[in-house]
Parts: C-alpha cells; sequence; structure tokens
C-alpha cells in the first residue's frame, strides 16, 4: 500500500512535482509534465511582454488536473518574496508558494533566515507556504515553527545535477522532522538520483533541470515518474541488511555431485 | 501618490499635443496610451494593452490591486504598472 503524499491536507498521487522552466516551448512543457505523472507543478512570476503576443504557458497546462505551485524565483530578500507571492496570488489559480529567497549568487543556496521571515508573514496572510530551503535541521525546525505546509530541502546547488551531495544531513532531516512533508528540492540530475531521495524516505522530490535539460526531456520525464515510484516502493519495503561477507542465495542443500 | 522619480515623466507631457495621451510606465516601459474621455479605469487601460486579463495580476504604484477593483480603478499619468503573469520556472535561473 502506496498511501499519497499528502501536504496541507490536499492528497497527490504522484511524489515528483516538476518545474516548468528551460524548455524549448510550450507543446515540450506540456509533454515533458504529461510524462513525468506529475500533479503539481512551479511556475515563476514575470513580467507580461507587452510587445508581442506569444501564448501563456497556461495555455499548455491543465490547470484544473494541475496544482501550480508559482515560486519567488530570483528574489534576494523577504521583502522581493512576499511581494511576489502576494501577486502570484492575485492571479488567482493558487493561494500556494514555493518560497525561494536566494543569498548567494555563485551556488544559488537560499537565504535561510530571510526564507523564515517570508514564510512566517505568509502563512499569516493565509498562504500555504513550500519553503525551499537548506539541509540545516535548526532552520527546517523554524520554517515548521513558522507554519510551512512542508520542507524542501536542496540535494545539491540548483541546475547543477551532482544529486545529492549532502546524504548524511538529508538522512538526519529525514530522523528529525515528522511534522511535515520533507521534500528534496534542487540538484538531482537523473532517475537514480531521484530513487535515492525517496530510498532515503523522502516524501517527494521536486526537479525541473533534470529532464528540462535531458537530451529526451519526455523520455526523462517517464523516467523520473518509474524512479520516484520505484525509490518509494523500496523505501516502504524496507531494504536488506548490508552485509561484509557473502550469502548464498541458493539452497546448499541437495547439490548433485 | 506618484514618486518623485515621476516627475520628469510629468513635465515631458507639458505640450499641447501630449495632453491627450497617456504616459504610464509599464513593466519599466514608459507607454503612451490614448488618452480616453471618460474612462481612465485600470481596466480600460488593460484592454487597450491588449493584455489577456484573465491571467494576469496586477500592481498600480506599488500597490496590488485586486481583480475585482480593476474597473474602477483610476490611472493618472505618470503611474507606474506592473503587470505579471505565469511564466516557466523550477527554481532560480
Amino acid at each position: 500500500m502506496n498511501p499519497p503524499l499528502i501536504i496541507a491536507g490536499v492528497s497527490f498521487n504522484s511524489r515528483l512535482i516538476v518545474g516548468t522552466g528551460k524548455y524549448v516551448n510550450g507543446e515540450q512543457t506540456r509533454d515533458a509534465v504529461e510524462a513525468s505523472g506529475a500533479d503539481m507543478v512551479t511556475v515563476a512570476v514575470r513580467r507580461v511582454k507587452l510587445d508581442r503576443t506569444s501564448p501563456s504557458l497556461l495555455d499548455y497546462l491543465d490547470i484544473n488536473r494541475l496544482k501550480i505551485l508559482p515560486n519567488t524565483a530570483g528574489c534576494y530578500t523577504a521583502d522581493e518574496a512576499i511581494r511576489a507571492a502576494r501577486l502570484a496570488r492575485e492571479v488567482g489559480l493558487s493561494d500556494w508558494v514555493k518560497i525561494e529567497v536566494i543569498g548567494d549568487n555563485a551556488t544559488l543556496y537560499p537565504d535561510v533566515q530571510a526564507t523564515v521571515e517570508a514564510t512566517r508573514l505568509l502563512v499569516k496572510e493565509g498562504f500555504t507556504v513550500l519553503p525551499y530551503t537548506s539541509d540545516d535541521i535548526v532552520f527546517a525546525k523554524r520554517l515548521i515553527d513558522a507554519g510551512a505546509a512542508a520542507v524542501m530541502p536542496l540535494g545539491a546547488p540548483i541546475g547543477t545535477g551532482l544529486g545529492i551531495a549532502n546524504e548524511t544531513s538529508l538522512r538526519m532531516l529525514r530522523e528529525l522532522v515528522t511534522e511535515v512533508p520533507l521534500i528534496v528540492d534542487a540538484g538531482l540530475g537523473t532517475a537514480s538520483d531521484a530513487a535515492r531521495a525517496m530510498e532515503l524516505g523522502f516524501d517527494g522530490v521536486l526537479l525541473n533541470t533534470a529532464i528540462a535539460s535531458a537530451n529526451d526531456p519526455i523520455l526523462m520525464a517517464s523516467a523520473m515518474r518509474d524512479a520516484v515510484s520505484a525509490g518509494r516502493q523500496a523505501f516502504l519495503a524496507g531494504r536488506m541488511a548490508r552485509r561484509l561477507y557473502a550469502t548464498a542465495s541458493s539452497p546448499m542443500e541437495g547439490i548433485s555431485k | 501618490m506618484n514618486s518623485p522619480c515621476h516627475e520628469p515623466l510629468m513635465q515631458s507631457v507639458a505640450s499641447e499635443a501630449a495632453s491627450l495621451m497617456l504616459n504610464l510606465m509599464v513593466n519599466g516601459q514608459l507607454r503612451r496610451l490614448p488618452l480616453l474621455t471618460n474612462d481612465q479605469s485600470l481596466g480600460s487601460i488593460l484592454s487597450a494593452l491588449a493584455v489577456r486579463k484573465e491571467l494576469v495580476a496586477i500592481a498600480l504604484n506599488d500597490t496590488i490591486v485586486p481583480r475585482a477593483e480593476w474597473d474602477h480603478t483610476l490611472v493618472s499619468e505618470g503611474d507606474g504598472l506592473e503587470i505579471v503573469h505565469f511564466v516557466g520556472g523550477g527554481c532560480s535561473s
């Protein structure tokens, strides 16, 4: 039995959340989202281009089926993130927001203190807040105190595709955070990385570049869907104990000589 | 109402011809729109800009204007308008 992912009382069949950035066009975005099986997608809030009438991202997303999770990507202060979240809510599709406040340009590491501030204020304003954060247990606890609906630590810097570079920290987080879902957000590169995150017991995975920058994004989206599902099942099944020495798996009895 | 940074813009429309136009800063760009005689609401401005109203959010001079108020929020000469929508995005890029 594989129970659904529940965030803030909302149930999701898929434990994979995908971003919609970096695709070559709307059709590819649509096809990748569909192949991923995701029930929730992230979007960014940006100025409308006035000089040309280009199709909207929302023309390619099934907004009746998908949970839209606007993000505050590109924000460097709590105030900027709060403003972006309020604007996103005014679009009228969602009062959920992925809070992301960047604190360093080389690593795109989050400014966790500003993230906590923005989370606290937006929760008071009625938002459902899913913050992108570091793998720091202290800030994870502060985010939960501030009312975060989930905690989303990075596995490696955004867009690097390095895979889980902080497994020890993530394992501690997994053991110590039980109040809200834990979702590995950022840094994953391929299907085995997503499976690994799920095998560690994380409740979900959020990724974008690993799919969008694959040679065949649609096929990778499908691979990610299967990897998240396989990793989850392996976690639920419980892996065997590791042993240093060999143990035969065929019976030693009845060998014909 | 208008912040000091809009003052040069106000002066630039002092001429007779320009008075028939409404100058706005829209998403950081100067836009000159024909001055409508009886409707300078935010809603009419969005129509004039050919913006798809169902998919956007608006801030007028840094204050978010709820959709329900667009048709009775008046826009004035030199106002700053931010019009945003959703685009593809995952994390910061």
